[in-house]
C-alpha cells in the first residue's frame, strides 16, 4: 500500500547538521544540510578552508568523525594554520574523529586524454566507512578539475561528484574560490544551483579596516538569516555576530547599588541599577575618567569584578591620573579586582575589538564593564561600526546581567545623548552629564542626572569638586 | 628485470572506459618500442584504495613511471607523440 500524502502545506523540517561555529548555527537557523551539499564560496583569503576546517573540528570534539579534503594544502600545513587559531588536530587524528585527506595533484604531471576522480572517491569511500564518518570538507576541488582543461568534462566530473556525494549521504561543505572568468561569470557557478545551501564570504576595506562579511545566498527549503553578517577569525575560532537577530533578552534592571562617588546616590534616588547601561557623558576635562576610576575602585571595595576597556589612555597615563585624584587603580588591578584593557581604536576592526571584549567578558565575568569611550570606537572605522560595536556590546552586557558604564566626549555643539551622530538613547538607562560653567573669574563643575530610568531623580545640576579624596558632591541644586 | 628498464605503474578504475585506453595505449607503445625492456603493473584502484591512497593517487587513469626516472601522466595516454617525448622515444626506434 503506498504512504499516505503528507496533508497540503506541509513543509517536512530539514534535519540540520550543526557547524557549531559560534554565530553561524543561529544564521542556518540550526546548520547544514545533512545529507546534502553546501558551497562556501569567495575570494583568497577570505577563510573558506578555515570555516570547513572548525566545522570538521567542532564536530569531531562533540563526537561526530569527519574527513577533510585537501587539494591543495598538505596535512602539516592544515596542522599549522589550526595551530594558530589554538586548535589542535593531532589528537582528533589520533582518536579518529578527523582525517586530513591530501588529495593533492602533481602539477608537474603530463596529461594527455581524459580521466577521472574514480581514485579519490574510492580512498574517500573506504576511509568513511572505517571511521563510520558522514562530514565531509571537499577544499580547492577546482585545482585538480582545472587540470582536465576542458569545461564540459570539467563540469560532468563535478556532476557526477556531486551525486556521488548525494548517494552516499553525506554531509559536505564544498571550498569553491570566487574566480571570475573571462565571461563574468564566476567559475562552477552551475553549482549554485544543483547544491541546496550557498555561503558567500568577503573581505572588503572599510574605512581603511579590513571587515569579513559573510552571507547565505540560498538555503533550499529552510529559512535563513539573509543580511549580511560580519565575522571575525581569532583565536578560539571563527565568530560571527548577527546583530539583527539579537532576541531582547535583556535582563530586567537589578537592585541599586551606590555609585561610590559621595553625594551622587541621593540624586540617583539611592544609587545606580544593576544590569543598567550607564552613559557619562561631557567635554574633555569634565572628569569623566575620575568619575569611572571612583566608580570602578568602589566596586572592588565590595568585592566585585570590573573590566574596564580604556581607548583613551595608556594604562601607566590612567593609573597616574587616578592617583593623583586619590583613586588606587594599581592596586585593585594587583588584587584582580580590576582586568584593564587599554588598545587603540585604530589597531583593529570593530569586530574585533568586540570579540576581544566578549571572549574576556566570558573569561573574567565581571559585575561592571567601563568602556572609555564611546566617541573613541569612531575611529574603529565607520561611525556606522562604531554604532554596531556599541549597541552589541550593550546588549551582550544586559543579556548578562552586567552593568556597563560607558563615557562619551561630547564637543559643544552635539548632543549629549548622541554617539556618533546616532542616537543609542533609548538602551541606555541613566545619563550622567557633566559640565564645565564660567562663574565669575572660575569654572565650575556641574553634574545632572539627565535620565535615570525606574528611579526618580534630581532634576537640576550640582556642582562638584574634583579633590585628592576624589570627587565631592555638592547636594544643594544650582 | 634489467637496470636501464622501463618499469611502470598504471592506476585504473575497474573496467572503466578511460582505463581500459590508458591499458591498451600504454601496451601498443611498450610492445612496438620498449619490447622486452619494460614491466607493467597495474593496480586496481577501486580494489585496492590503500595502495591509491599511500601512493597518492586521486585520478583514474593515473600512470607512473618508476624508472629510470620518475615521471606522471594523467589521461588515457591517448596523445603518443607527448609519451614518447617524456619517455625520451621519439624520433627513430633505435631498440629494437
Amino acid at each position: 500500500m503506498a504512504e499516505p500524502l503528507p496533508p497540503p502545506n506541509f513543509l517536512p523540517g530539514r534535519r540540520k547538521c550543526p557547524t557549531r561555529i559560534e554565530g553561524l548555527d543561529q544564521i542556518l537557523e540550526g546548520g547544514l544540510p545533512v545529507g546534502r551539499t553546501t558551497l562556501i564560496t569567495g575570494g583568497p583569503g577570505t577563510g573558506k578552508s578555515l570555516f570547513g576546517l572548525e566545522f570538521l573540528i567542532r564536530n569531531a570534539l562533540a563526537g561526530e568523525a569527519g574527513i577533510f579534503v585537501s587539494f591543495e594544502e598538505q596535512a602539516s600545513a592544515l596542522r599549522d594554520n589550526a595551530a594558530t587559531l589554538g586548535w589542535a588536530l593531532t589528537p582528533l587524528e589520533q582518536s579518529g574523529k578527523l582525517f586530513l585527506f591530501e588529495a593533492s595533484v602533481n602539477p608537474k604531471a603530463v596529461v594527455t586524454g581524459e580521466f577521472g576522480l574514480q581514485a579519490f572517491l574510492s580512498i574517500l569511500a573506504r576511509k568513511l566507512k572505517v571511521m563510520n564518518a558522514h562530514l565531509v570538507v571537499i577544499d580547492a576541488i577546482d585545482l585538480v578539475l582545472t587540470l582536465m582543461n576542458d569545461p564540459v568534462h570539467e563540469r560532468n566530473e563535478l556532476l557526477a561528484l556531486q551525486q556521488w556525494l548525494t548517494e552516499n549521504d553525506l554531509t559536505v561543505l564544498m571550498t569553491v574560490k570566487a574566480q571570475y572568468t573571462a565571461e563574468q561569470t564566476r567559475q562552477y557557478q552551475f553549482l549554485d544551483y544543483l547544491v541546496d545551501c550557498v555561503i558567500c564570504l568577503d573581505n572588503r576595506l572599510i574605512g581603511q579596516l579590513s571587515t569579513r562579511r559573510l552571507h547565505v545566498a540560498k538555503y533550499r527549503g529552510s529559512g535563513f538569516g539573509s543580511n549580511e553578517y560580519p565575522f571575525v577569525i581569532a583565536p578560539p575560532g571563527i565568530t560571527l555576530l548577527p546583530i539583527s537577530m539579537l532576541e531582547l533578552s535583556h535582563q530586567p534592571l537589578g537592585a541599586k547599588f551606590p555609585s561610590g562617588v559621595a553625594g551622587l546616590d541621593p540624586l540617583l534616588g539611592g544609587g545606580f541599577r544593576r544590569a543598567s547601561s550607564i552613559l557619562v557623558t561631557g567635554c574633555t576635562g569634565a572628569g569623566k575618567t575620575i568619575l569611572s576610576g571612583t566608580f570602578a575602585q568602589a566596586a572592588g571595595t565590595r568585592g566585585e569584578k570590573v573590566l574596564y576597556v580604556s581607548f583613551e589612555e595608556s594604562a601607566a597615563a590612567l593609573s597616574s591620573s587616578m592617583t593623583s585624584c586619590g583613586i588606587d587603580l594599581s592596586s585593585a588591578i594587583a588584587a584582580g579586582s580590576v582586568y584593564l584593557l587599554t588598545s587603540m581604536p585604530e589597531s583593529m576592526g570593530a569586530e574585533q575589538h568586540l570579540v576581544r571584549i566578549l571572549a574576556l567578558l566570558r573569561a573574567l565575568q565581571p559585575h561592571f564593564l567601563i568602556l572609555e569611550s564611546a566617541s573613541a570606537c569612531q575611529r574603529m572605522g565607520t561611525p556606522q561600526a562604531a554604532f554596531e560595536f556599541l549597541v552589541r556590546l550593550i546588549n551582550r552586557c544586559k543579556e548578562a546581567g552586567i552593568t556597563i558604564l560607558l563615557t562619551n566626549q561630547t564637543s559643544g555643539f552635539r548632543q549629549t545623548h548622541e554617539i556618533s551622530g546616532i542616537g543609542i538613547s533609548s538602551i541606555i538607562d541613566t545619563i550622567l552629564v557633566l559640565r564645565l560653567v564660567e562663574q565669575g573669574d572660575e569654572m565650575r563643575r556641574q553634574l545632572l542626572v539627565m535620565k535615570a530610568r525606574g528611579s526618580h531623580h534630581s532634576p537640576c545640576y550640582h556642582h562638584f569638586l574634583i579633590t585628592d579624596r576624589g570627587i565631592v558632591l555638592d547636594q544643594e541644586c544650582h | 628485470m634489467m637496470p636501464g628498464d622501463y618499469q611502470f605503474r598504471l592506476f585504473v578504475a575497474g573496467g572503466e572506459a578511460n582505463s581500459r585506453l590508458a591499458e591498451q595505449n600504454l601496451r601498443a607503445i611498450c610492445n612496438e618500442r620498449l619490447s622486452g625492456c619494460h614491466h607493467i603493473e597495474v593496480v586496481d584502484v577501486l580494489q585496492d584504495f590503500e595502495a591509491a591512497l599511500e601512493a597518492r593517487i586521486m585520478v583514474a587513469p593515473t600512470l607512473l613511471m618508476v624508472a629510470p626516472w620518475p615521471a606522471t601522466f594523467y589521461g588515457t595516454l591517448s596523445n603518443q607523440a607527448k609519451l614518447l617525448a617524456v619517455l625520451a622515444l621519439e624520433g627513430d626506434d633505435h631498440r629494437s
